[in-house]
């Protein structure tokens, strides 16, 4: 198991990336993002890229050789929780205290239930098998099969506040989109896209995090680049038949 | 460490949240209003035309992907309250137009200052073809009272109590008119067509003061105007811009069917994604009043699992709106019309397709006379 994370910290250096799979940082930004937005103070330059550094526009299907298993990293996190629970039961039964041990094990049980709990639903959430993206100037929208599409407008706010709760988008200046959101129930979303240097990756790293627990989760999901062509469908909306789709070539 | 920072990023949101709400309470008004059926006749089944919804000075402030949202709407509540107006059975002729008419008999033209799946303001301004102002008023609903029915098409809106006030204002309004100056918009309604096509033959007919009759509204009134006479009844120019008006309405009812189809085509998402919006909305409201976030509960995955299934859903109805918004702009058919043996294809925006019909009207107007 942990052969395969030093796989992925491989790719993650292939990447030139080593902070993306620090939460914190994220949390930072997006935190600083609402506070901008709340207080009305312009964004600060050495923060956030005035203009998209990176350009994701086209379509994108998985890689399922650079893609994190769900499954996998649910029963590594498991394990590792698993394995602190065990640390601190034996550090309390040599302070030989049971009362406290006792409400200690029921905690860590819920943490265990809170890591399959979050990698359950990340695996749920992010399950986009192809990505059909339109960028330029002024905004970026990602459609993904079978999900919703995660849109940003670069010339409004970077943070847009409503009654569900507040959504915020921005490219910081490592090139990387960060599109959050935050949720009734203290639920907070988010999805970071990153480009490889030389652009034949694009990795989303979905991180979900409860403020009713402590455990937070993140599964990175790589795309490469296709070309829709002959054999392939292709989609239309129209308002008589709705979502239309055909192969290609006829 | 994380948790706290997280726990701050949580107090900001609930920060934000409770200043957007800041904006909402300004006007929380939950109307109550039975549409008034029937009943005492008026004096004339005036013809109403309610031009599409304009979105205010904020609205445009908004992002891209929400202005194609605000589109689809400002498309679909002028159906809603010419369905409501047709429920009343007081008037003639309801029509939906891309633009504002001034010689229409009366004229409804609205502004959306804010939307919501629990809030809806509206301006509304009313004006007779004589440029008198009926109604010059903002009209707020909450959908609090009622439930969201998605699927059941034709059943009520959330906010039908705002129609309702609406209709039934514009209604006890006309009551108050007398006989008199019932016919007098009547006429003077046509004369402003009459002028529109020809001004040197008909404009001595009527007296225009200098300006209109509102002064807060956003919506430009036409200026008041006096009748001081009539076309003799078998003046041939008058029968004339008569034929051609008809012609108009007939061609403004392809437009209108347009606009009735796209609302059809809204019911089947737009209901959902309010009824989305509404429990998310509704949903953080309750958190924040029982003050649950502060606590910091641990939550069961059923309600985090919900939350976000519904953010998900009012997300992916949200996609669909949006390309049926692109689709309207995209799918307005070209309106084949014929007018004296001639053919006429015209393309391009409804407002593009009417104005272009003026033009037409207007030229054949001319060339008959000359």
């Amino acid at each position: 198991m942990n052969e395969h994370y030093q796989e992925k910290g491989t790719f993650i250096q292939y990447m030139g990336l080593r902070s993306f799979m620090s939460i914190k940082t994220t949390i930072l930004f997006v935190s600083f993002g609402l506070l901008t937005a709340c207080t009305q103070v312009a964004v600060q330059q050495n923060t956030y890229s005035e203009k998209p550094p990176v350009n994701f526009s086209g379509y994108w299907e998985i890689d399922h050789e650079m893609t994190e298993s769900p499954r996998e990293k649910i029963r590594w996190l498991y394990e590792v929780a698993k394995s602190q629970i065990e640390q601190r039961r034996i550090s309390q039964e040599r302070a030989k205290n049971q009362n406290r041990a006792l409400g200690q094990n029921i905690g860590a049980i819920n943490d265990l239930q809170a890591v399959i709990g979050l990698g359950t639903l990340v695996d749920a959430i992010s399950r986009s098998t192809v990505l059909d993206i339109e960028q330029d100037s002024d905004g970026i929208i990602i459609k993904r099969n079978g999900d919703y599409a995660l849109t940003c407008d670069f010339a409004e706010s970077a943070v847009q506040t409503n009654n569900l709760g507040s959504e915020f988008c921005r490219f910081n200046l490592s090139g990387q989109l960060v599109v959050a959101v935050g949720l009734p129930e203290g639920l907070f979303l988010v999805n970071r896209l990153v480009m490889s240097a030389d652009g034949t990756r694009l990795n989303v790293a979905t991180t979900l995090k409860s403020s009713k627990m402590s455990q937070e989760f993140t599964l990175n999901r790589v795309y490469m680049p296709f070309e829709p062509g002959e054999g392939l469908y292709e989609c239309k909306y129209t308002l008589k038949d709705k979502k239309t789709c055909w192969l290609g070539n006829e | 460490m994380k948790l706290k920072i997280l726990l701050l990023c949580l107090l900001v949101l609930t920060g934000c949240v409770s200043g957007q709400k800041e904006i909402v309470t300004g006007f929380p008004e939950t109307l109550e209003a039975t549409l008034l059926v029937g009943g005492a006749e008026p004096k004339h089944r005036y013809n109403i035309s309610i031009s599409s919804f304009k979105l205010s000075a904020l609205s445009k402030e908004i992002s891209r992907s929400k202005a194609d949202l605000l589109f689809a709407e400002s498309n679909y509540m002028p159906v809603v309250l010419k369905n409501t107006l047709l429920k009343s059975r007081h008037w003639g002729a309801v029509r939906v137009l891309p633009e504002a008419d001034p010689s229409a008999e009366l004229m409804v033209s609205t502004e959306v200052i804010h939307s919501d799946a629990v809030h809806l303001h509206l301006s509304v301004n009313v004006v007779d073809s004589r440029g008198v102002v009926w109604i010059d008023k903002r009209y707020s609903d909450t959908s609090l009272d009622h439930r969201y029915m998605p699927g059941v098409i034709g059943d009520d809106d959330p906010f039908q109590d705002l129609y309702n006030t609406i209709a039934n204002d514009i209604y006890l309004r006309s009551m108050e008119l007398s006989e008199r100056q019932s016919s007098r918009i009547l006429d003077t309604s046509l004369l402003r067509y009459a002028i529109a096509l020809s001004p040197d033959v008909f404009e001595s007919f009527l007296n225009e003061s200098s300006t209109g009759s509102s002064t807060e509204s956003p919506v430009q009134n036409p200026a008041e105007v006096t009748l001081l006479a009539l076309p003799a009844r078998n003046d041939p120019m008058y029968e004339r811009v008569k034929k051609i008006r008809e012609t108009e309405y007939r061609f403004i009812d392809v437009l209108d069917s347009q606009y009735q189809l796209f609302y059809n085509k809204m019911q089947e998402a737009y209901p959902y994604w309010r009824e989305y919006s509404f429990e998310l909305m509704v949903y953080n409201d309750k958190i924040e009043s029982e003050g649950r976030l502060s606590k910091n509960k641990r939550g069961t995955w059923e309600s985090l699992e919900r939350v976000y299934k519904t953010y998900k859903e009012y997300k992916l109805n949200e996609d669909e709106l949006r390309e049926l918004a692109n689709s309207l702009t995209a799918e307005i058919k070209p309106t084949v019309a014929e007018l004296d043996g001639h053919v006429f294809e015209l393309v391009g925006s409804f407002s593009a397709q009417y104005n272009e019909w003026r033009e037409i009207l207007a030229k054949l107007y001319q060339s008959e006379r000359n």
